[in-house]
């Protein structure tokens, strides 16, 4: 009997449940419509999101020249199709812990104010679509600076994607704590 | 305003920018030939002018812009006037062109971003030009022509420009000259421009028409008339040319050839119609050898290279269309390009010297495989084939970017007049070396550095008349602003013979202004003190003039200088003057490098600023007050360990080394010892810029790639040696 169950939750496991019913039913309902479409990526467990329109490309760990004289967080700089562009650790930048570098770590080339930057990120999650109503203001996190650098916070049905402010965080002033 | 696209706009922009310029350079020569008589301009220069303004006018109209077509219709107006000696050509007109160039300027700039300048500043400038225009010169000299021996179909050809300048000639007391020459069809075109080119270092083509006794049909005859203050053989020689009949037209009331001509007057009994005047015959070409034997083969004057734009190189026959002169029409064989263009090119090249060393790394494995020698010696050959090419390929892009240096001098030019007006002050501008070339960017980048400097020295150095006059000196002040290649670099110098720069005012201000302290001034040579002006918050006059600006010193002019990898010096002698020398790589689109090896990272040096390079042991290093030195042909050398400089950390495989090396890099007399572990060699390289976020970044002037996957980063020179060796104690960080 023990064993009949056993089989019979393996094959119950491969079905649809109802929550996914309800997903799929929900994104038939939306149809195509969306504002926004956003790369998703972890960082430090958490899922962040970046507008699609600024990457430019996504690009595998490479060996990275280091710079002198700039805050810890910028790793150095790679070369890209040519040109130089600075990387910068995305897990330093939030406040967190140096980013572990792993098979899994990519590059996120981003355009900002016409001149691409790295920002290096543990893990590229998938392209998500939201709504606006999806999405809700930075909460103000107590007196925290790395709060300013998020636009936002996505919400899907499962899941909290933190919207982050590009541009803020490729601006730094080279004098900031090492 | 317009409604084009931005393409066609840049286009318009620029090509209207180069004509301005061209207009400005062409008033700089009038300028220049102005004599304390009064002014006489060059005919060919005022033409020059007005072809350039009416292309001006064409280009505006077409673009939609009012403002500048109207101001270009009037200047046009006055320009014509001028040409046909309807104004008279007195300073004030002059001052008026100028204004013109200042006030295109100010339109094209506003033209780029879709404005106009104020409309009461063009209307007031328009109700002047028209009150130019409209001033009468003397007009009685009509018709000194009909006691000259003329042949007699051309007077009657003349246009109006053609006629003035042929009274013109004869008021000044100029010959007149008829040259009788057969050209061959296929080739007239060069022919005349040559006879033209050859009969100016002589006098002037007053004008040139098909002669009526052509006598084949593949050689056309030309008469040219021609006023020049010579005499006849010396004319023959300056035509190198045998073949062509010379004939001075005699006055009528001429006896011979012997009598000395007196210069004929403007108050010449006035006949009107001249055609029946004239005797019918014609006359036939002066028989006469040539008295002085012509020296064979005549040396031949160079043709001076003319800076301007070229005159069209077509020549038209047709001698009525003179006054139509000036067209749309692009003469020039240039093609204008976006320096980013070229930036990219050279991205390309110095990927393909990537692809090159791909291809040598892989010769080098190949070459271990003895049963493929000959194809590796046959890929060894085409390798380096493709090398040269690519060394080719490299400089001509070089080239391409090089412009001389007259750019910049020019507005300089502009600059000195404008503001010396302004002061009150005397100053003559006295520029050389405007043909040493540079880098488009550099070139670009060093106009606004050298106009402030231009302007300090006028506000702050050049004094006024009366006191130089007490001081024994000249009245009226130089300026002098030279260029000059030396090597790789070329060294930009302004001096003037002013008052020079007080080290103790300077020194009383720095400490004033807290910008060092009063035991650092203590200790300081008298050079040392003037180089403070370099700081940011100095400048010798409490008083901010609004010529020099508030806030705006020579720490902005350095900053831009060293932008450009180069490096400013200063020296001043009180009472005689300053002089400012500025030194600048001829390019930055490409360099050699030392590559070297601090702490287990690479990094490259501009060669440009490596003197040499040296090994030593630490026991060769000393100290004094607790800086490394080292002391080279007994000179002492201030040491900088770069893994200090960028506080690197010491990775555990890469011990510090025994013997390690010394890159002396300096700019100038500023020398500096940089201690590395290793030298790797030299390399061409392009810099990249790091992106404007790492822009800044003290001591780093890009990155370079050195081969597949390997970026390093390229050393700040400039910055490095001014951040160790001239910063004073209060201004460094703490380190």
């Amino acid at each position: 009997v023990a064993d009949s169950a056993d089989s019979l939750r393996e094959k119950l496991a491969g079905l649809a449940t109802e929550e996914t019913y309800l997903n799929a039913y929900a994104r038939r309902r939306t149809g195509d419509r969306y504002d926004r479409e956003l790369i998703t990526f972890t960082v430090a467990g958490e899922t962040y999101g970046i507008d699609i329109a600024r990457m430019q490309e996504i690009i595998k760990l490479r060996p990275i020249t280091e710079v002198p004289r700039v805050p810890a967080f910028v790793k150095g700089v790679v070369a890209v199709r040519g040109q130089v562009i600075p990387a910068i650790d995305l897990r330093m930048r939030l406040g967190l812990a140096p980013a572990e570098l792993a098979p899994a770590t990519r590059i996120l080339v981003c355009v900002v104010d016409d001149e691409p930057h790295g920002l290096i990120v543990d893990r590229v999650a998938s392209v998500v679509r939201l709504r606006n109503e999806q999405v809700e203001a930075a909460p103000a996190l107590g007196a925290g600076g790395e709060v300013t650098l998020l636009s936002g916070i996505g919400r899907t049905d499962d899941k909290l994607i933190i919207l982050l402010d590009v541009p803020a965080v490729v601006t730094f002033s080279l004098e900031e704590t090492k | 305003v317009a409604d084009t696209s931005d393409k066609a706009l840049g286009e318009f922009l620029s090509e209207g920018q180069e004509i301005v310029d061209g207009l400005n350079h062409n008033l700089l020569q009038m300028d220049e030939a102005r004599t304390p008589q009064g002014v006489q301009f060059d005919p060919e220069l005022v033409n020059e002018c007005f072809r350039g303004v009416h292309s001006l006018k064409g280009l505006s109209g077409l673009f939609g812009f009012e403002q500048m077509t109207q101001v270009a219709h009037t200047l046009e107006s006055l320009l014509d006037s001028m040409r046909l000696g309807r104004v008279a050509q007195t300073p004030e007109i002059l001052d008026l062109l100028f204004e013109a160039v200042e006030l295109f300027g100010q339109m094209i700039a506003a033209a780029s971003s879709g404005k106009e300048i104020a409309a009461e500043k063009v209307m007031s400038y328009l109700a002047r030009l028209d009150d130019a225009a409209g001033r009468d010169s003397d007009t009685g000299e009509q018709d000194a022509l009909s006691c000259f021996d003329f042949p007699p179909n051309i007077l009657s050809v003349l246009t109006e420009y053609e006629e003035h300048r042929l009274l013109e000639n004869i008021k000044q007391g100029r010959t007149i000259f008829q040259l009788h020459a057969a050209f061959d069809l296929m080739s007239i075109d060069t022919g005349l421009e040559q006879l033209k080119d050859r009969v100016k270092t002589v006098g002037e083509v007053i004008t040139y028409l098909p002669s009526a006794d052509s006598i084949d049909d593949t050689t056309i005859q030309l008469d040219v008339l021609v006023g020049s203050m010579s005499q006849l053989p010396a004319i023959r020689r300056a035509l190198q040319d045998d073949e062509i009949d010379i004939r001075r037209v005699k006055r009528t009331d001429e006896e011979s050839e012997q009598q000395v001509e007196a210069p004929p007057t403007p108050t010449l009994p006035r006949t009107r119609g001249r055609e029946p005047d004239l005797a019918p015959d014609p006359v036939p070409p002066d028989p006469t050898p040539d008295p002085v034997p012509t020296p064979d083969p005549a040396p031949v004057p160079a043709p001076v290279p003319d800076p301007v734009p070229a005159p069209d190189p077509v020549p038209d026959p047709d001698p009525t269309s003179h006054d139509d002169l000036g067209t749309i029409r692009s003469v020039s064989q240039t093609v204008r390009v976006d320096i980013r263009k070229l930036d990219s090119l050279m991205n390309a090249v110095s990927e393909l010297n990537i692809v090159h060393g791909g291809l040598t790394t892989v010769l080098e494995r190949l070459s271990q495989r003895f049963d493929l020698i000959d194809e590796t010696r046959a890929l060894t050959r085409e390798v380096r084939q493709l090398e040269r090419r690519l060394i080719d390929m490299q400089n001509g892009i070089l080239e391409v970017r090089m412009v001389p240096l007259r750019q910049v001098f020019d507005k300089l030019s502009r600059v000195v007049r404008k503001v010396s007006r302004e002061s009150g002050k005397e100053i003559r501008l006295e520029v050389s070396g405007a043909d040493t070339e540079l880098d488009k960017l550099i070139v670009e980048e060093l106009s606004d550095p050298l106009m402030h400097i231009i302007r300090n020295a006028i506000d702050h150095g050049i004094e006024m008349p009366s006191i130089r006059e007490a001081a024994g000196k000249p009245r009226v002040g130089t300026i002098r602003v030279g260029a000059r290649q030396q090597g790789s670099r070329v060294l930009v110098t302004v001096s003037d013979d002013g008052s020079g720069i007080d080290p103790r005012r300077v020194a009383d201000v720095a400490v004033n202004r807290g910008v060092v302290d009063q035991g650092a001034v203590a200790d300081m040579t008298p050079s040392e003190l003037q180089n403070l002006l370099f700081l940011p918050g100095m400048s010798t006059r409490e008083v901010a003039t609004e010529l020099s600006g508030r806030g705006v010193g020579l720490d902005v002019v350095k900053t831009n200088i060293a932008r450009l990898s180069g490096i400013i010096d200063l020296s001043s002698t009180r009472g005689e003057g300053t002089e400012l020398t500025i030194t600048l790589p001829i390019t930055l689109a490409i360099i050699q490098a030392l590559v070297i090896e601090s702490a287990g990272r690479t990094y490259a040096i501009p060669l440009n600023s490596v003197l040499e390079s040296l090994m030593i042991t630490a026991a060769e290093i000393q100290t004094v007050e607790g800086r490394e030195v080292y002391s080279l042909r007994n000179h002492t050398l201030v040491l900088s360990r770069l893994e200090h400089l960028f506080r690197l950390e010491r990775p555990a495989d890469k011990p510090r080394p025994h013997k390690m090396f010394v890159v002396v890099i300096g700019l100038a007399q500023h020398r500096l010892g940089l201690v590395v572990d290793d030298l790797v060699g030299e390399r061409d390289v392009v810099i990249k810029p790091l992106g404007s976020t790492l822009a800044d970044v003290p001591g780093i002037a890009g990155a370079t790639e050195l081969s597949h996957q390997e970026t390093v980063l390229v050393l700040d020179v400039p910055g490095l040696v001014e951040e160790t060796l001239l910063r004073p104690p209060a201004a460094t960080e703490a380190a």
